[in-house]
């Protein structure tokens, strides 16, 4: 957090997602994607559920590898290198965090994964008011309580590109605020953030570029503001581009 | 592929008539030792159906590529026919001239574990579909080829009671001309059908990937 | 190396939390120490008995450790660990889970089958140590890989049990001689083909694990 984001890396291009084809037992999800994002960017991905957003995002972060196309990020192509996944943390669908373990037990355990110094768990317990409940086990607490413990896990290794699938699902208005405030603040660290959502609203109040995927493929990369809920409806009720 | 077909089963007509009428009976054994004719080619057969499998199996982890993985399934599918062949024929031998349908001894017990390993290799196709079961079945093509040296090492920790071999041995086969030549004949009849039998089911499954390919617009 | 040990660490401290592999580990085992010993109890089926008891433990409790896991691979996948790592740890919290069950059993084999088994039991333990690592190494190498398949605890023994067979047989041997009587010198070449298949399996696991978290 001390050098200004995408100095050492090789260019302004945090993300670089080429001619993308990804199927599934000959099934394609993804049928030729194209993307851009900027280091820095805040980047929402719209799309109706079963569009590959999931797809999409898996690919970016390296866990699973591309059927054509390529991926490159910062420069460096995707794949399984632990460097690299350094610098990426994802806040998955499902929570992964450890049922049976407590929330710090959970902290503590992802800190060692990644080599981090024992004081961060406790920085980041105090950083995300989460202390209160550090001592309960993650098969306690509510929807919104274990999105926000993901999202500290995620962020424990200070990560240069932040991905977060559906964030917003099931959480009801003061998580979903809470969960907007957090990125809202950790947004001026010059992180690359990219999520996804069938929600505009969600978008917008992150102040997020936006593209849509439909039918397999992505639409150009629209500021923010310039998207409105009619057309969005209307390109989902099409279900392709 | 159609004329290997042609030829394999010519050569397997004139092989078996060969065997059954032509071929000088065994002094010991009887009539029965004419199995043999069927018997070791498909032994043959089998092993090399398994080798197919595991350099399939190797080469789809590798690279990925789909075509090595339908290459492997096919060979197993084939492996586990001639397989059950092996054992079968083996048993019908073995009991006018041993008196017993089965014995544990080393070569049969390695081949019956076999059989279990790649049947289990088609049960994990069946139970978990697509490039992940193929991913699994890949592994246990592997694992199973490379367990063939201790799975043979401890049948042996058992009991021997199979032939000694009579075809490869170091010295040259011990078989009189007039056996061998039958034999031969059947064992090439055997690897030709199976190249065949492979490269038709291969072409199977390519058509049937390329087909929903096809419909889902790639 | 230090991943290794957390990852292990993190492993028996869910179990230890919940307890439920090693309850139905242990119960499984318990059952069917009784149902072979009632079948048979004389000394001389006593060897055979405790490694069916094994093997099906093993293949029992060596489903639940992946089912555990689901999601978590995702997780675990993401993280600078290399998947060797991942292997080794896995296989490890395996290993000693079975090797509670092998001990706890030992008592109980004693006492419906021979006395042999507590007498002898320090020689015992390398026959057992090794048949362990040796399941452990197979069962998780095929656990990992069936994880998203079809009646997966029906599955595993299917794969598991020929492919361990000769491990079985060596171990089954070995066990025979020692409750005889016979020394230590006398398993050699059951001990050997025990020490060979533990460096193949470890060694092929620990490199096809990879392509079992591949996606």
């Amino acid at each position: 957090m001390s050098a200004p984001r995408g100095a050492a890396t090789g260019g302004a291009r945090a993300v670089d997602v080429r001619g993308v084809v990804k199927s599934y037992d000959h099934r394609p999800i993804l049928r030729g994607v194209d993307l851009v994002v900027e280091a820095g960017q805040t980047l929402a991905v719209l799309g109706p559920n079963g569009s590959g957003k999931t797809t999409l995002l898996r690919l970016i972060a390296t866990l699973a590898s591309p059927t054509r196309g390529e991926i490159t990020l910062f420069g460096q192509p995707a794949g399984p290198v632990p460097e690299l996944r350094r610098r990426i943390g994802l806040v998955a669908h499902e929570s992964l965090l450890y049922d049976n373990l407590t929330v710090a037990e959970n902290l503590r355990f992802f800190a060692g994964l990644y080599g981090l110094a024992a004081g961060r768990v406790d920085a980041m317990l105090t950083q995300t008011a989460l202390r209160p409940i550090a001592g309960r086990r993650a098969r306690v607490l509510s929807r919104g309580q274990r999105q926000q413990v993901n999202l500290a896990r995620a962020l424990l290794h200070d990560p240069d590109i932040l991905i977060l699938d559906e964030p917003y699902t099931g959480l009801d208005v003061t998580a979903a605020e809470r969960l907007t405030a957090t990125l809202r603040t950790d947004a001026g660290r010059g992180r690359t953030v990219i999520f996804t959502t069938h929600d505009l609203a969600e978008a917008e109040a992150l102040g997020a570029s936006m593209t849509v995927l439909l039918g397999g493929r992505l639409t150009e990369v629209m500021r923010p503001g310039s998207l409105d809920d009619a057309r969005l409806a209307a390109w989902f009720h099409q279900g392709r581009l | 592929m159609r004329a290997l077909l042609l030829a394999g089963t010519l050569l397997m007509l004139v092989g078996t008539a060969w065997a059954l009428l032509a071929a000088p009976t065994e002094v010991f054994q009887g009539i029965p030792q004419r199995i043999m004719y069927v018997h070791v080619p498909g032994v043959i057969t089998a092993y090399a159906a398994l080798a197919v499998v595991f350099a399939g199996s190797v080469l789809f982890l590798w690279k990925r590529d789909p075509r090595w993985d339908r290459l492997a399934h096919a060979a197993a599918e084939l492996a586990v026919v001639f397989i059950s062949m092996t054992l079968l024929s083996g048993a019908i031998w073995g009991k006018p001239v041993w008196g017993t349908w089965w014995s544990w001894d080393a070569r049969l017990t390695t081949t019956l574990i076999l059989w279990f390993i790649y049947v289990g290799y088609l049960v994990v196709r069946a139970w978990a579909p697509g490039t992940r079961g193929a991913r699994a079945a890949a592994v246990i093509g592997i694992v199973g080829v490379l367990d063939i040296p201790l799975i043979h090492w401890s049948a042996i920790l058992l009991r021997t009671l199979h032939p000694q071999p009579t075809v490869f041995r170091p010295e040259g086969p011990a078989l009189p001309a007039s056996m061998l030549a039958p034999l031969v004949i059947n064992i090439v009849a055997f690897l030709a059908i199976f190249a065949a039998l492979l490269a038709l089911r291969v072409r199977q499954e390519r058509t049937l990937a390329r087909l929903i390919e096809a419909l889902e617009g790639a | 190396m230090r991943v290794v040990l957390r990852l292990v660490a993190k492993d028996l401290r869910l179990e230890w939390r919940t307890r439920e592999i090693v309850t139905t580990m242990g119960l499984l085992a318990f059952l069917l120490v009784i149902v072979l010993g009632a079948a048979r109890s004389d000394p001389a089926a006593a060897p055979a008995a405790m490694w069916v008891t094994y093997a099906f433990a093993a293949t029992l409790g060596f489903t639940r450790t992946f089912a555990l896991e689901r999601d978590h691979l995702t997780a675990l996948r993401l993280a600078p660990v290399d998947r060797g790592s991942v292997f080794l740890a896995k296989a490890l919290a395996n290993w000693l889970m079975l090797l509670i069950v092998q001990v706890i059993s030992l008592p109980v084999f004693g006492a419906l089958f021979t006395e042999a088994v507590w007498d002898r039991a320090p020689s015992l333990a390398m026959p057992m140590l090794m048949g362990g690592i040796g399941l452990a190494a197979v069962g998780t190498l095929f656990g990992g890989v069936i994880v998203q398949a079809r009646l997966r605890e029906a599955l595993l023994p299917i794969l598991m049990l020929p492919v361990t067979l000769p491990l079985l047989i060596a171990a089954v041997s070995a066990t025979t001689a020692l409750l005889d009587g016979r020394p230590m010198a006398a398993i050699g070449a059951q001990l050997q083909l025990l020490g060979a298949f533990d460096i193949l399996f470890v060694t092929i696991s620990w490199l096809l694990f990879d392509f079992v978290l591949e996606e």
